[in-house]
């Protein structure tokens, strides 16, 4: 349907000039600390859209990737100094050589991951991935010779050193990665090794019959989100100059998943609608008060109220709806689309292989898969 | 006795200990998704409940035996709760009933956070497991009484499920449930209401384990994500689903986790992680768990 690519192409065009235009317009705090702090978070919760749409893997381990890349660039561009246990840690690179060995490392710890949880399906998946993200949670919390403890480390700086001394300019770079790192993740879903990803989420079993390696593609998947996470990790790093294990504690854990879902497990750019609402909120939640309940302190309650409301009535998330609303508004009466819902079709997909799951694909037809396919 | 072998002994009984407690924590987990397909993964947050209900009865009464039923019982009402108002409308969703009590375990802890605030509470232990017990193969030759008493839960707990399992009604129904849920329907019964049975039970057990926890050692906010780790490991490790596999489970990971923060302090949970991915790589269904 060329009317609807032609749409997204205008609300792409219009969408990437607004963010453009943005930091040059809007106050400092709106520039730094919700605009690049929705891209960052957008990334990571990218990083999960790609494995959940693509692989049919729902994975709780973004975020402790994320922060393993933040503390690789906090041990490659720290001074040596000795830290509590007399240890001498930091190497002092540049910023952008430890960038790159903090994202080549966390690709290798995502692979590493994607090769104990390869062969396991569904909320079999979620929670093996759980399990290893609240590890490494502990792993860094009881570490002090390379993870620095509960104190983690400070000081890190990115190119442009402190992100506040110019804030126009660290934007940019998280934009450009984002945009970067979205156009990859659309030329791969594309490409071949794309469509064999999609045969191995929709069908594992035949997928191997016919000769693929199921557990060798769902590791690449992996390796693939972890870069993307790693991404994400390094401008997190930059952005907060400190890392300490209260960045990959269970509810950071859970946020990516939160912004994921709200925004919409099925499509990619759910992930930074996700993050944006999730930062608002955030910023925000204090200004909130209903029936005399204030959100001031209880941010959590207000988040994970609003999660299992989307849960239950809006599983494709605001983009779900938004397009529903959009297809309802064009189309009255006849030609209306049902609601895609991606946990549903997941539940029959992600459970583990069996039979009566592997004959009828329960993929819906057409509108039925993400996006941008 | 030579003081390492002392030590190794001292360290070996920590272990046995707190897999008691670990096989509490995970066994009302187990037996949900062992039925129900139900990954509970606010179960952390309902051992938080129970621990801080627990509390609450006990800085009201003194009573342990009463802060303990305070602790099952509120988190039986909050399962029941939890499963006739969202779980059970969307039965056989696994993956959507496991982002559902995602949200729930956030709302809970934060609650509970409110309520209590961050502070770090402890429940004395019942009379009848106060003090010491002379053991002599331990460092200073006494143990604590009250962790040799864990003991003596776990296994009340392992032999009341195992009675419930397989010398009820309800627990022939719970087993045949397992093998095949629309059989059992087709012959008559009442699956929606085994499901809450089940379910209730197996938050009730977290609940209960949270008063037994908080006695051994406290509670503060973030212990959930401890017992949901704990419980997923056990489980993961184990098998989802069998309650044999529960106790090896335990047993191995209390075992290393009290290895190595012997002997490898800053490495002991790197180590469960090690035994948790060998164990995957061999049998991704667990050590007893039966394949999917």
């Amino acid at each position: 349907m060329s009317w609807v690519r032609s749409r997204q192409g205008i609300v792409t065009i219009v969408a990437l000039l607004i963010l453009v235009v943005y930091p040059l317009v809007m106050p400092r705090f709106w520039v730094l600390s919700i605009g690049s702090y929705s891209i960052i978070l957008g990334i990571a919760a990218l990083s999960l859209v790609f494995m959940s749409g693509y692989g049919g893997m729902v994975s709780l381990a973004q975020a402790a990737l994320a922060g393993f890349a933040a503390y690789m660039l906090a041990l490659a561009t720290l001074a040596p100094s000795t830290n509590a246990t007399g240890s001498a840690i930091g190497f002092g690179l540049p910023a952008l050589a430890g960038a790159v060995i903090a994202v080549v490392l966390t690709t290798a710890l995502g692979a590493l991951f994607g090769a104990i949880s390869a062969r396991s399906y569904g909320t079999y998946f979620l929670m093996l991935t759980l399990a290893l993200a609240v590890g490494f949670f502990y792993i860094v919390l009881q570490n002090y010779e390379i993870f620095g403890g509960h104190i983690g480390f400070a000081g890190i700086l990115g190119p442009t050193g402190q992100p506040r001394a110019n804030p126009e300019v660290f934007y940019y770079i998280c934009l450009a990665t984002a945009t970067a790192v979205y156009l990859g993740l659309r030329y791969i879903v594309r490409s071949q090794l794309g469509l064999t990803f999609q045969g191995v989420r929709d069908n594992p079993r035949r997928m191997a019959a016919l000769g693929y390696r199921v557990a060798a593609h769902r590791i690449a998947l992996f390796a693939i989100a972890g870069f993307v996470a790693g991404l994400s990790g390094v401008l997190g790093a930059w952005y907060r100059g400190n890392i300490s294990p209260g960045i990959v504690d269970l509810s950071r854990t859970i946020d990516v998943l939160i912004i994921a879902v709200i925004g919409g497990l099925g499509y990619p750019i759910g992930a930074f609608v996700g993050a944006v609402v999730f930062v608002l909120m955030d910023v925000f939640a204090s200004s909130i008060s209903l029936f005399g309940f204030s959100f001031d302190e209880r941010f959590n309650t207000l988040i994970g109220v609003g999660f299992v409301v989307i849960v239950l009535v809006a599983p494709d998330g605001l983009v779900g709806l938004a397009n529903r609303a959009w297809q309802s508004a064009t189309h009255r009466g006849g030609g209306r689309r049902r609601a895609v819902d991606p946990l549903a079709a997941e539940a029959g997909l992600l459970a583990a292989p069996m039979p009566a799951t592997s004959i009828a694909p329960s993929e819906p037809a057409g509108d039925g898969t993400p996006s941008n396919k | 006795m030579p003081k390492a072998l002392v030590d190794f002994l001292t360290v070996l009984l920590n272990g046995v200990t707190l897999a008691a407690l670990y096989f509490v924590v995970a066994s009302g987990f187990t037996l949900i998704f062992g039925l129900m397909r139900t990954t509970n993964m606010a179960h952390g947050s309902l051992y938080m409940l129970g621990a801080y209900a627990g509390v609450s009865a006990y800085t009201a009464t003194g009573n342990w035996l009463i802060a303990l039923v305070a602790g099952f019982a509120v988190v039986v009402v909050v399962g029941v709760v939890i499963h006739l108002g969202l779980l059970s409308r969307m039965a056989g969703q696994d993956l959507r009933q496991a982002l559902v009590t995602i949200g729930l375990s956030i709302i809970i802890a934060d609650l509970l956070l409110a309520k209590y605030g961050g502070l770090t509470f402890q429940i004395e232990p019942p009379s009848v497991a106060t003090g010491s017990v002379a053991i002599p193969f331990v460092v200073n030759g006494t143990y604590s009484a009250y962790r040799l008493f864990m003991i003596a839960v776990a296994a009340a707990v392992y032999g009341g499920l195992w009675l419930v399992l397989n010398r009820t009604r309800i627990g022939w129904y719970i087993r045949a449930g397992i093998d095949d849920r629309d059989m059992l329907s087709a012959l008559g019964v009442n699956v929606s209401r085994v499901f809450l049975f089940v379910f209730a039970l197996g938050a009730g057990l977290a609940g209960l384990s949270g008063v037994i926890g908080t006695t051994a050692l406290s509670i503060s906010p973030g212990e959930d994500g401890r017992y949901l780790l704990s419980s997923l490991v056990v489980v993961i490790v184990g098998g989802m689903g069998s309650l044999g596999g529960a106790v090896i489970g335990a047993l191995i990971i209390g075992l290393s986790e009290q290895i190595g923060l012997f002997y490898a302090p800053t490495y002991s949970i790197f180590i469960t992680f090690v035994i948790m991915a060998a164990v995957l790589a061999v049998r991704p269904q667990g050590l007893l768990g039966r394949p999917a």
